[in-house]
């Protein structure tokens, strides 16, 4: 029996079909944005914290995303077990030596897990492996890595020398007056002479500059010691709270390992500014391309604001007073 | 609901339908879409848009702010070597500076457009900058020098009325008439400056026309008409968001209430624009007003006390800017 539609069924039926594709289109736009459609491999690995990662935190590889943390939980000898999923596609580099940090945010954000890739000796990880990680470094670790207190020592040794030699210099007595006295002494017939050299010797000036001098040099000196006592004061402090509040310098330690890794990184930053500044103007140039573009299309021009008028001002006296 | 069989209609009915529903939709979204283009080059559209914005400030007693987009309308104009523009800009700067008390600087500016505009030929720009020529002289006590100028522009922007300030240049010779105590003569230009405002649809001309008649008639002691007037340009200014034209028209009902001694209703309007010039950041207008109520209260006993505006007569430091102008 061949069945028969009314005009209303056949438009309703059209009209449900169109939004079935609409939403099919949506989804399959959206899942390729998210991945969902892409295969990805399971792994875990393990630290002795948590660090913040929670479900959803991002994985990456050379500072690429490349999937993400899917469970976080403890194991039964007190660690944290994390799994992760990663692309398919980037599986292959996921060997016996690679290793999985956690990272922080630089300023916004969250903690992340940073893969780095192994080498192409070593063996390929098999789904659902253990890849071998790094526990965060500590405060006291980048202080061995930059030698930051063999650099303070060497610091405060140089500021001592330097108020060593301006105090000598200082020194009537010493070996710069000194010679300066023998100088007066040997250029004493100089002295009543009339000549441009006997005047400039002669000149209280020259000897007044100098002693000024020195003595910004030794006032310079004595404040980079101070400064320097003050750090080694800092550095006495810290070991001290160290010793009386564990937990308190451990929440300080950490901030001040992020301090540090700010640091490094805003140096690096520093000098790449130039860059990033061409990028963006660059960046910000297609911008306007794209929405001169979008601004051409025939459903987006009739809302856009009337194009700019220039108008002239004229000043109108207004009030009693004026 | 069942649908009989002789409504049903057959395939290519159908068929028809979809199509005539799809074509009109189609001629809809055309019709919607065939929006103005925008036909200018790119550097002349930037141009005129930092003269829109410096126009948008400018209207809204945001100088300094105004002057900075002038500027680079200007800049912008000489690199398109657009002498349209050009002379806008410098007309505009003119503007920006004499409502800022420069003088020289305004003088300088309005120079040069004229100067650019004898190649431009444009009796519009060369109305403005007469005009606003006029206002400098007025402001610099030049009274006869102003009146000249003002004619003259008056006879230039004859050319081209709708868009050379006639309606303005009318009022600023009606206002002069009034202080030269010609009042019918003054309120004659009045009246055609406030019929062609009205027409142009020009709202801070139509308010100045307004407050302008309202004084006519106060120097004539018709004090009911100048309360009609002067309230008219209120709500003209006020429909318009004019906070400089709103202070200036709640000074003026203050000074007429002033004179009528109404102590009371006199410091409701006092108090309020000496407190929206202290925003706007008018120094010279705040100290007026305080004098102004300084009489309230010695007269009136209205306010109580000047304290509360004591702190308004402290100058801004140089980083201040308006919260309009934010």
């Amino acid at each position: 029996m061949k069945l028969q539609y009314s005009t209303m069924e056949r438009m309703t039926g059209a009209f449900i079909l169109l939004t079935l594709i609409v939403f099919l289109f949506t989804v399959a736009v959206v899942g390729r944005g998210k991945n969902w459609f892409r295969k990805h491999v399971v792994y875990y690995t393990t630290f002795e914290e948590g660090y913040n990662l929670v479900s959803g935190s991002r994985v990456k590889l050379l500072g690429t995303d490349i999937g993400s943390v899917t469970d976080v939980s403890l194991t039964k000898d007190n660690k944290v077990k994390v799994q992760v999923k990663v692309l398919t596609e980037y599986s292959s580099r996921i060997r016996t030596n690679s290793v999985a940090t956690v990272e922080s945010p630089t300023v916004i954000g969250s903690e992340y897990i940073n893969i780095r890739p192994g080498t192409s000796k070593a063996a390929v990880i098999p789904p659902e492996g253990l890849i071998p990680s790094k526990e965060k470094k500590k405060l006291t670790e980048y202080l061995e890595q930059y030698e930051i207190g063999e650099k303070l020592a060497h610091l405060g040794k140089i500021l001592e020398d330097l108020a060593q030699i301006t105090d000598q210099l200082k020194d009537p007595k010493g070996p710069f007056f000194g010679t300066f006295s023998n100088l007066q002494e040997v250029t004493g017939t100089v002295e009543a002479g009339e000549g441009s050299l006997g005047r400039l010797i002669k000149s209280d000036e020259l000897y007044e500059h100098m002693d000024a001098f020195v003595a910004t040099l030794q006032e310079t000196a004595d404040k980079l010691v101070r400064a320097g006592a003050s750090i080694e004061e800092g550095s006495a402090h810290l070991e001290k709270a160290t010793r009386e509040a564990p937990e308190m310098v451990d929440k300080t330690q950490e901030l001040l390992d992020r301090l540090l890794k700010v640091q490094v990184i805003l140096e690096k930053v520093m000098t790449e500014v130039p860059e990033i500044s061409a990028q963006a103007r660059e960046g910000m140039q297609e911008v306007n391309r794209i929405l001169d573009s979008v601004k051409e299309n025939f459903l987006i021009r009739p809302n856009l604001p009337p194009p700019p008028e220039s108008e002239t001002h004229g000043l109108e006296i207004r009030g009693s007073q004026n | 609901m069942f649908f009989h069989t002789s409504h049903r209609v057959d395939r290519k009915k159908t068929v028809a339908v979809l199509l005539a529903l799809g074509a009109l939709l189609l001629t809809l979204v055309v019709a919607c879409g065939g929006g103005p283009k925008n036909k200018l080059p790119p550097r002349l559209t930037e141009v005129k848009r930092l003269a829109a914005e410096g126009s948008y400030w400018f209207e809204r007693g945001c100088f300094k702010r105004a002057e900075r987009y002038f500027y680079q309308a200007l800049e912008a104009s000489r690199l398109v070597d657009n002498l349209e523009e050009m002379v806008r800009a410098y007309n505009n700067l003119g503007a920006v500076a004499l409502v800022q008390d420069h003088y020289v600087e305004a003088g300088e500016h309005l120079q040069k457009a004229l100067e650019f505009n004898s190649l431009l030929q444009s009796a519009s720009e060369e109305a403005f900058s007469l005009g606003n020529l006029g206002s400098l002289a007025f402001k610099a006590g030049r009274y006869q020098e102003a009146e000249k100028l003002w004619e003259k522009a008056l006879v230039v922007a004859k050319k081209n009325p709708q868009k050379s300030g006639f309606a303005m240049h009318l009022n600023n010779l009606g206002m002069l008439r009034r202080k030269q105590g010609r009042f019918e003569e003054a309120e004659s230009l009045l009246k055609r400056a406030l019929a062609r405002a009205e027409n142009s649809g020009y709202r801070s001309t139509m308010a100045n026309s307004h407050m302008q008649l309202g004084l006519v008639a106060e120097a004539q002691g018709d004090f009911a008409r100048a309360e009609k007037q002067l309230s008219r340009a209120l709500e003209i200014d006020r429909a318009a968001e004019n906070a400089f034209g709103i202070a200036q028209d709640l000074e003026q009902i203050g000074r007429l209430r002033q004179q009528q001694q109404l102590w009371e209703k006199a410091f409701f309007n006092l108090d309020r624009a000496i407190r929206l010039y202290g925003i706007l950041g008018k120094m010279e207008k705040v100290s007026q007003l305080y004098k102004l109520l300084e009489i309230n209260k010695a007269q009136g006993e209205v306010p109580e006390s000047l304290e509360p505006y004591e702190g308004l007569l402290v100058p801004p430091d140089e980083f201040w800017v308006s919260p309009l102008c934010r």
